[in-house]
């Protein structure tokens, strides 16, 4: 049996641990191809109009897998740990998909709810493997393997490695070529060190972010990001918050743009939010201002479907030029 | 000590402030500048709640206000945070408002009333309860003449004459001193209402669902209900003021009442959403069952929970034939495209009643 997993949303995240899972229950995983133009067009159609962009770009990928998988993997994120949500579209998510392809595929939807602890991870395998026909017992040795897989690139990622190269390393990207988060070899010339924060979809999507990672490598910069900073320092960050966030990916960005800030390891912080994206509206905020009072540069880039490359690029040179010229002014304390 | 508005929020929250000693800034009602103050300190991307909120605030402040008593919540929907980060906004516009934040995890009423004990000096126990019985008999009073509104607005022969005994009610039962005189209030606003000169002709009955700060403020859905009322409607709803107190400051909702939602929202919506979200599917379901003509989403724009539900809502609309119509207000929105929006909806809804054009139904948006 063919499942098609969305190249979108938390697939960025977690398909190291999707697709060991259902690999080892014995079916048949693979991706959709990377988010084109055409992709979001599909999604645009599908979705309601005051969607976030993230979402419509998941459509997009559930319509090309409708065409070509016997099932399409849905997961129902609630919670991926104690307290904390993920977004309530994520909650949702299934029941939009569901609609959105006019039940033309069988999707496999497990509910992911860890409010109460990891036994959620358990029973969410458990459900797959009841989908499938599957006996139980095989759902907690795929899980096991699953969870390992999936460490095993998170720990990659603390070493440096973005996560488009992790997922490529394992087979379930095309090798993009290039490296880590330094510069490309053969780049005009190094420069310095910027974060890039936001939304794993939204960061490492090529179409997304108009392929911004990439093209400030080439251009001799060397990024961070949300996932290459140490999970423990993202959430000492986090908690310098008078209230924890209770949404799981705003905690991990608001976290490392602080740490990030305070170990100075950067010269200029770049926050990808998407329109109507509820906790970007915050989060990025929240980092805005945090950023103002640590005086160090920052540009919020808002992306929907209508964003067009070359005014995205305009604004990243001027910002980075920025960021250059102040740094030859006064050399950065410390 | 001020709060933000919310629709009749105001009344019931001003007498229990007052009568526990506290010194009660109420917020101007909202207007067009409310909106504009906020809007231009709050976050792009911030729904209304945030900015209208922050624009009491501001607008409180210059009465003399000096501390805001707002909601908390543990999410997954965006208001839970608001106070955080209006209290950041607040503090880099200069303002010197302090925040209460009231969380709803310790949100049971001691922990309320700990909160507030440090802002209220001659403080009893005995005194907070008479308060507190006081306030939610205001509040389940203001609820009860609301429905009688909705009603007589839909028949009064004179427009305006519903809406202005409503009007009268409230500034008595802002001053009502005792459950007792809240109750009497109620019972002769209730006739009053009622006994309106009614008009001839049909009534079709529309559902209002959504996001509660959208629906229950008259200003941020620019009295979408009058509208309503005035092209001969009567709104149905079931999210009011005291349900939304039970359920967020006290977590009392009861739990067969959860999952008798639950069930209704199946299988279009198979879990919680935050904020409304649910409950806009499960009640939209309840007034299709019950042969309501149409339904009406309200929502601020961007609004996570009640974006699921209406990508959701039209299986509904297939299933039960329930034409709905879903409204994002933003500050942006205009008075004239909402009517016009309004006015199509009712005509449509009055065509599919007519004789011979039962098989009408409505174009996919």
């Amino acid at each position: 049996m063919r499942v098609g997993i969305p190249q979108a949303l938390l697939f960025w995240t977690y398909a190291p641990l999707w697709f060991t899972l259902l690999k080892d229950l014995g079916v048949e995983p693979f991706v959709s191809r990377a988010t084109t133009r055409a992709t979001l067009d599909a999604g645009v159609k599908l979705a309601v109009e005051e969607a976030c962009l993230p979402v419509k770009v998941f459509f997009g990928h559930c319509a090309e897998l409708a065409a070509s998988a016997e099932a399409v993997f849905v997961p129902r994120l609630v919670s991926v740990e104690p307290r904390a949500y993920i977004c309530p579209k994520f909650m949702g998510l299934p029941d939009m998909a569901g609609r959105a392809l006019g039940r033309q595929v069988p999707l496999l939807t497990p509910l992911v709810d860890l409010r109460r602890g990891a036994g959620g991870l358990s029973a969410a395998a458990a459900e797959v493997a009841g989908a499938l026909g599957i006996r139980r017992r095989r759902a907690e040795q795929a899980l096991a393997c699953g969870l390992a897989v999936q460490r095993a690139v998170e720990a990659r990622w603390g070493r440096g490695c973005l996560p488009p190269v992790a997922l490529a390393e394992l087979g379930l990207l095309p090798a993009a070529g290039g490296g880590d988060r330094g510069p490309v070899p053969g780049a005009a010339r190094r420069r310095g060190r910027l974060g890039v924060l936001g939304h794993p979809y939204n960061v490492y999507d090529r179409q997304v972010s108009l392929d911004l990672l990439a093209r400030l490598l080439a251009a001799g910069w060397s990024v961070e990001t949300a996932e290459t900073i140490p999970a423990d320092e993202c959430e000492a960050g986090a908690r310098e918050l008078p209230k924890e966030l209770f949404w799981t990916m705003g905690r991990r960005v608001y976290g490392a743009a602080a740490y990030l800030m305070s170990s100075g390891a950067v010269e200029g912080l770049i926050y990808l939010a998407s329109f109507g994206c509820g906790p970007d509206s915050l989060v990025g905020e929240l980092v805005a201002r945090l950023a103002e009072r640590r005086g160090v540069p920052f540009l919020l880039l808002t992306l929907d479907e209508h964003t067009g490359e070359a005014g995205v690029w305009t604004r990243v040179e001027a910002f980075l030029d920025l960021i250059e010229r102040r740094e030859a002014r006064a050399p950065r304390p410390g | 000590m001020t709060f933000p508005h919310m629709g009749t929020l105001y009344i019931p929250l001003e007498t229990l402030l007052s009568d526990l000693g506290a010194e009660v800034v109420v917020p101007p009602p909202c207007t067009q500048r409310t909106l504009e103050l906020g809007t231009r300190i709050a976050p792009e991307g911030a729904c209304l709640p945030l900015k209208v909120g922050l624009g009491n605030f501001l607008e409180a402040e210059e009465q003399g206000a000096e501390a805001v008593v707002m909601a908390g919540g543990s999410g997954p929907c965006r208001f839970g945070y608001y106070a955080q980060v209006q209290r950041e906004v607040l503090r880099g516009a200069g303002s010197g408002l302090e925040m209460i934040v009231l969380e709803p995890p310790q949100g049971h009423l001691r922990a309320l009333l700990e909160e507030l004990r440090r802002w209220l000096p001659g403080f009893t126990l005995r005194r907070s309860w008479k308060a507190f019985q006081l306030a939610w008999a205001k509040i389940l009073a203001i609820d009860e003449v609301e429905r009688a509104l909705q009603a007589a607005r839909a028949t009064e022969a004179v427009r305006g004459q519903a809406d202005a005994a409503f009007a009268r009610f409230l500034t008595a039962c802002r001053r009502a001193d005792s459950p007792r005189r809240v109750k009497t209030l109620q019972a002769e606003a209730a006739a009053e209402l009622e006994a309106l000169p009614k008009r001839e002709g049909p009534v079709l009955r529309v559902g209002v669902v959504g996001e509660i700060y959208t629906v229950l403020e008259p200003f941020v859905n620019l009295h979408t209900e009058r509208r309503l009322g005035l092209l001969g409607v009567q709104v149905v709803r079931r999210l009011f003021l005291g349900d939304w107190i039970r359920e967020h400051l006290f977590r009392l909702r009861v739990r067969r009442e959860r999952l008798r939602l639950a069930e209704l929202a199946m299988p279009h919506l198979n879990h919680f959403v935050g904020g409304h979200g649910l409950e806009t599917v499960a009640h939209s379901v309840e007034f299709a069952r019950e042969g309501i003509a149409g339904v009406v989403q309200l929502a601020p724009l961007t609004c996570m929970p009640e974006i699921v539900a209406e990508t959701v809502l039209p299986e509904v609309t297939e299933k039960y034939g329930l034409p709905t119509l879903t409204l994002f207000v933003d500050e942006h929105t205009g008075e004239a495209g909402l009517q016009t929006r309004l006015e199509a909806f009712v005509d449509l809804l009055a065509g599919r009643g007519a004789p011979g054009r039962q098989g009408l139904t409505r174009p996919s948006p």
